[in-house]
């Protein structure tokens, strides 16, 4: 009886704190609430999205390799021309684990692990990896650890491109998909996912405007669902979704009202319950409860309104026949989201840490670190332990998704230096900037190389030409790539958006506001992609 | 031009740090100027500001007249400048001849270096003795000897010695300051000495040095001796 | 009082006890020479006394004559890495870019010394030892002096810059090397095409394809063993350059303590260019020596860097010493060409598995200190 009430208690605490947790993460909540919703436009059929997702999902695959690469190099200086081989053993374990038919009999048990559980394994390898690497350092004064790291990336390669049995040689090997990733269950449990982030993200639209009762609230809030009705109309199959989402936003714009006209307190300090003399406010059941709730099943049934045929559709198929493909794209697109996700919150806490900022302090000066009481050895090899797991677990996505994987494409060294285009380009030590530089790099590739040797008559190859000057421009003057130096600018650009007036409004944006940008950027992008893929 | 080398007002960081917060001081001609202070008073920093290895962020450096605050470190010690860094810093995989070598700037004839070599054995006579050896195995009082020595193979104005006594043995100290005041008539000497008293026959003048700034001036090493106060609070007591 | 409770290290245990590391060592040596034995007398059961022999020769003859040409290449890549403390990523690229020069400039100098218009034509048209002679001497030089130009190039307008920070110097290397290896690729294609002098050249050399033939299967080509006398010539050249010269002698003071060589009055960014354009030049000079008998294949730049690598380490050379990768060059020449004519399967990872063993026996390297 006891125990029930405690565990009661405690669930009331987490759904206490999801209103806090929703305006903490905004843009990630919006950016996953969009990426979670795209694969839903797509059908059996073949589909101009479904090319988007291909592209998408290589390009968060690399995302997460440079992402780790850059956990070494941005975070920790240290510079692992072996990056590689931490890929390239995720990938073949997974090959492995999906087909093991060739191994000899002790090695072949490992198909016995099931999907998911295997991507888990594989971060261990990666790690364990890493650590091999990372013992190496004590061993290797300063930058020679960079050639060290190459060396056993080498080894390994050898190893594998000498084994053609084993590692499929030039030919390759084809990777099976995994089962569980071609069964309905499976995507019906990430379309669930899908709607629960919608659910979470339209909670904290309606929070936002209940929060910020003057008028720049509304202002910024009517351009993201004029954005997200807009992509309701081009990836949906009817027009009754977008309507319904209408009706939603007009409802948001009640709810505002009705705010604005009981609100009293301070605007910037409002409290859900109390009035500004301290006092217990009676609670308004229409405002808190009914209204977002409404707004919110609207919403969803919007979609279920605008997809639904889709979902239909993919299911009634792989019922009638269980062995259908049609499910991979979608699923994997979501699988790797949702790593790259948990990866980018994970390095993000990772480095606001105490861990992290130890981590900093070795890589700036490692003697005065180590005078500070660090173990700068120690930080060092936890840093490769959790960079080895990240690219291991790049490796297990990326093994499946590609479906033929050969020593060259894997555990070649080009694909270090690749990862470091990326970084680079995009911006070393800054979060976001490996999974943009990724994304620059892979899409231009796989337009301009086209574009050269079509439209010009020049051999493609002059493209990485490009790229290699354009990496030596960004070494030499914009050592913080990309993202660093519009970082460097967005500062000053922040302070006038904050003192921004538009006739009698205050125009003021806080810094909270800027998750607005960033999904509309977003679907900005993605848009322009579609547009230039079809 | 009575002063041969000026410093106004120097400001110096390493990195961010804030080593130097306005020094000046002057070493004039022909005499014996000495940095006195406790360690990471700024003594060192001083020395390496002058040859422009930490180039000052504000403030003048005058040599024999000419500005010489944010010129290339070769091009300052060019103008006569012999260094004689504090943890020696000779090479120890050449020989001791080797090292020599090295240390004569470009266009010297061999007369010169037989000219210049012979005024260093007459400084210090035993180094004839391990010319041939590897440099990095000889005894501390013989590498600061070739350190010293390094400095003397080109015709230079001002030496600026850093630290000449450390880790040596009271006696070979004592015969290292007698070399060092033998020195007095070839050259100006700017030195930096923690362990003050070893040093006091040789100095003119001397700046005394705490948490980078200069506290005390003067021209009376004997002075100095006496005042208990002073030297206990910025030169603690030293051996 | 609490009692120190030391944790057992065999490191510290043979330090203390200089007996039993004598012994141990001692062991070690005989079970090596054992195995070693076994080893042989097992070749020689396979392969029968006369196969073992000629097998064994010409191992020799090529080791020799490959670790010549690493050490060519490699103390380019020393002298780089150890005054200006610059890991050059693009030395193997310089080196596979000198190939091609080489190559390029041999055939050019050979067409110009064939053509019965110029007067070249009346000494070399009926000599033809002469002539590959000459080609090969112009083409070396030639290759050399691009490289030095293009290594003083890159050094003086852009690495210059990073001086004090190793890692975006190492990045901008990795840059290079990337653009020259794509430029390459797109001129003579990738690495699946290897260029070779003989195939395209109008006449047949004595001097690259000769053969010396003592009977009985021991066969030598005459260009290898050339190759071992030129690349000995070179190093002792390089050895006396070191110990006699002024500028040698500041290079060796300079990878020891730059800061003071700059304080004593030496122009040290000079002395910098200076090095890395010798430095560049040297990756040329062996990349056009490898010509003739590897060929030109614009997928050497990377596998050559990574012998440059291995060398360095396994020599102890990242210590500052010369001699270093002169004893690294051998041991990773001498076993590629034995592992390759007795263990053809571990002729691609045996310089990785000495690496590793360097690595946990003796971490500085044979010539380095811990």
């Amino acid at each position: 009886m006891n125990n029930e009430r405690n565990i009661v208690r405690r669930l009331k605490v987490i759904i206490l704190r999801i209103p806090s947790m929703l305006s903490n993460n905004r843009a990630v909540i919006a950016v996953l609430a969009f990426l979670y919703l795209l694969p839903l436009g797509t059908a059996a059929s073949t589909s101009p999205v479904r090319a988007l997702l291909f592209l998408i999902t290589q390009i968060m695959v690399f995302s997460l390799l440079a992402m780790s690469f850059d956990l070494q190099l941005g975070r920790a200086s240290l510079l692992n021309f072996g990056h590689v081989a931490l890929f390239g053993v995720g990938a073949y374990f997974m090959a492995f684990t999906l087909d093991a038919d060739f191994l000899p009999p002790p090695f072949n048990l490992i198909a016995a692990i099931p999907f998911p559980l295997t991507l888990v394994v594989a971060m261990m390898i990666g790690g364990g990896l890493g650590l091999i690497m990372g013992l190496t350092t004590s061993r290797m004064r300063g930058t020679a650890f960079a050639f060290i790291g190459l060396a056993i990336a080498m080894f390994i390669y050898n190893f594998f491109a000498e084994n053609p049995g084993l590692s499929g040689g030039e030919t390759g090997l084809r990777v099976p998909t995994p089962d569980i990733i071609r069964t309905a269950p499976f995507y019906l449990l990430f379309v669930t996912l899908a709607f629960v982030f919608l659910a979470a993200f339209i909670g904290m639209v309606v929070l936002y405007i209940k929060k910020r009762t003057e008028p720049i609230g509304l202002i910024l809030v009517t351009p993201v669902m004029v954005a997200f009705t807009g992509v309701l109309l081009i990836f949906g199959t009817n027009v009754f979704g977008p309507v319904l989402v209408f009706i939603a936003f007009l409802g948001m714009i009640f709810l505002f009202w009705i705010e604005r006209s009981k609100s009293i307190s301070d605007p910037l300090q409002y409290s859900e319950n109390r009035t500004f003399t301290g006092e217990v406010k009676p609670t308004n059941k229409l405002t808190t409860y009914v209204l977002p709730f409404i707004i919110i099943i609207i919403v969803l049934i919007g979609v279920v309104v605008s997809f639904g045929s889709n979902i239909a559709q993919m299911v009634t198929l792989w019922i009638e026949d269980s062995s259908t493909f049609y499910f991979t794209i979608p699923v994997q697109f979501y699988l790797v989201l949702t790593c790259l996700v948990i990866t980018y919150v994970f390095i993000k806490r990772l480095i606001a840490s105490p861990f992290g900022r130890m981590v900093t302090a070795v890589a700036q000066n490692e003697e005065r670190a180590e005078a500070l009481g660090y173990n700068s050895y120690r930080a060092k090899i936890v840093v490769l332990v959790i960079s080895g797991a990240i690219a291991g677990l790049a490796g297990a996505l990326y093994a499946p998704f590609i479906r033929i994987i050969d020593p060259h494409t894997t555990l070649g060294v080009e694909i270090t230096i690749n990862a470091m285009l990326y970084t680079i380009i995009g911006g070393i030590g800054t979060l976001l900037g490996p999974i943009l530089g990724t994304g620059v790099v892979v899409y231009s590739e796989l337009n301009l190389v086209d574009f050269i040797r079509e439209g010009l008559g020049l051999p493609g190859q002059l493209w990485l030409v490009g790229l290699g000057v354009m990496y030596i421009f960004i070494v030499l003057f914009m050592p913080l790539g990309i993202v660093g130096s519009i970082g460097r600018r967005a500062g000053s650009i922040k302070d006038r958006l904050r003192q921004l007036k538009l006739g009698q409004f205050e125009f003021g944006i806080k810094d909270t506001d800027y998750w607005v940008f960033g999904l509309l950027g977003t679907i900005g992008l993605f848009l322009l992609l579609l547009i230039v893929s079809l | 031009m009575k002063n041969l080398l000026e410093i106004q007002n120097a400001h110096v960081y390493i990195g961010s740090f804030y080593i130097l917060q306005g020094i000046s001081l002057v070493v004039p001609k022909g005499e014996v100027t000495l940095l006195l202070g406790r360690n990471g008073s700024g003594k060192t920093t001083t020395m390496k500001s002058i040859l422009g290895i930490y180039p000052p962020k504000e403030g003048k450096i005058v040599f024999k007249g000419e500005e010489i605050s944010n010129l290339p470190t070769h091009k300052i010690v060019n103008k006569g400048m012999g260094y004689v860094p504090d943890t020696r810093r000779i090479f120890g995989t050449l020989t001791v001849e080797q090292n020599l070598v090295v240390s004569m700037r470009k266009g010297s004839s061999r007369e010169d270096m037989q000219k210049r070599l012979d005024l260093i054995f007459d400084l210090f006579p035993d180094m004839k003795g391990f010319l041939k050896q590897r440099a990095g195995t000889l005894s501390g009082g013989q590498q600061q000897m070739l350190a010293v020595a390094r400095a003397l193979m080109n015709e230079n104005d001002l030496l600026l010695i850093d630290e000449p006594t450390e880790g040596l043995s009271p006696l070979l100290a004592k015969n290292l300051i007698d070399s060092l005041d033998r020195l007095k008539e070839f050259a100006t000497i700017l030195l930096v000495e923690q362990n003050f008293r070893t040093v006091s026959k040789l100095g003119d003048n001397y700046y005394i040095f705490d948490n980078g700034k200069i506290v005390h001036e003067g021209t009376n090493m004997s002075e100095l001796i006496d005042d208990k106060a002073l030297v206990a609070q910025y030169l603690g007591v030293s051996i | 009082m609490t009692m120190q409770t030391k944790r057992f290290s065999p490191r510290d245990y043979l330090e203390e006890n200089p007996q039993v590391r004598k012994l141990l060592r001692i062991t070690v040596v005989i079970a090596l020479i054992i195995i070693g034995g076994l080893l042989v007398l097992a070749a020689i059961d396979v392969y029968t006394w006369n196969g073992f022999v000629v097998r064994a020769s010409k191992s020799l003859v090529n080791g020799l004559a490959l670790s010549m040409l690493l050490f060519l290449m490699v103390s380019g890549f020393f002298l780089i890495f150890g005054l200006c403390d610059v890991i050059n990523f693009a030395h193997g690229a310089f080196f596979m870019l000198g190939g091609f020069m080489g190559f390029v400039i041999y055939l050019g100098t050979e067409a110009v010394f064939l053509d019965p218009a110029l007067p070249f034509y009346l000494i070399f048209g009926a000599n033809q030892f002469a002539l590959s002679v000459t080609a090969f001497i112009v083409s070396a030089l030639g290759a050399a002096a691009v490289l030095a130009l293009i290594g003083g190039g890159i050094e003086f307008f852009t690495i210059r810059r990073l001086y004090g920070n190793p890692i975006a110097q190492i990045l901008l290397t990795v840059g290079f090397m990337f653009v020259i290896t794509q430029i390459v690729e797109i001129i003579w294609g990738p690495s699946q095409f290897s260029y070779f002098i003989i195939s395209n050249s109008q006449i047949t050399y004595f001097f690259i394809s000769g053969l010396l033939d003592f009977g009985g299967g021991l066969q030598f080509a005459v260009y290898r063993i050339f190759l071992i006398f030129l690349g000995l010539a070179v190093a002792g050249l390089m050895f006396i350059g070191f110990r006699k010269t002024r500028i040698g002698l500041l290079v060796q003071a300079g990878i020891e303590d730059s800061e003071m060589v700059e304080a004593l009055g030496t122009d040290i960014r000079k002395l910098f260019t200076i090095v890395f354009m010798l430095g560049a030049g040297l990756a040329g000079l062996s990349g056009a020596v490898l010509v003739p008998w590897i060929g030109a294949n614009s997928g050497h730049g990377l596998t050559y860097l990574i012998f440059a690598f291995v060398i360095v380490v396994v020599g102890g050379a990242h210590y500052g010493r010369l001699e270093g990768t002169f004893f690294g060059a051998l041991i990773v020449g001498l076993s590629i060409q034995f592992t390759s004519y007795f263990i053809p399967f571990l002729e691609n990872i045996i310089v990785f598995i000495i690496m590793a063993i360097i690595l946990i026996v003796r971490p500085g390297g044979l010539t380095g200190h811990e």
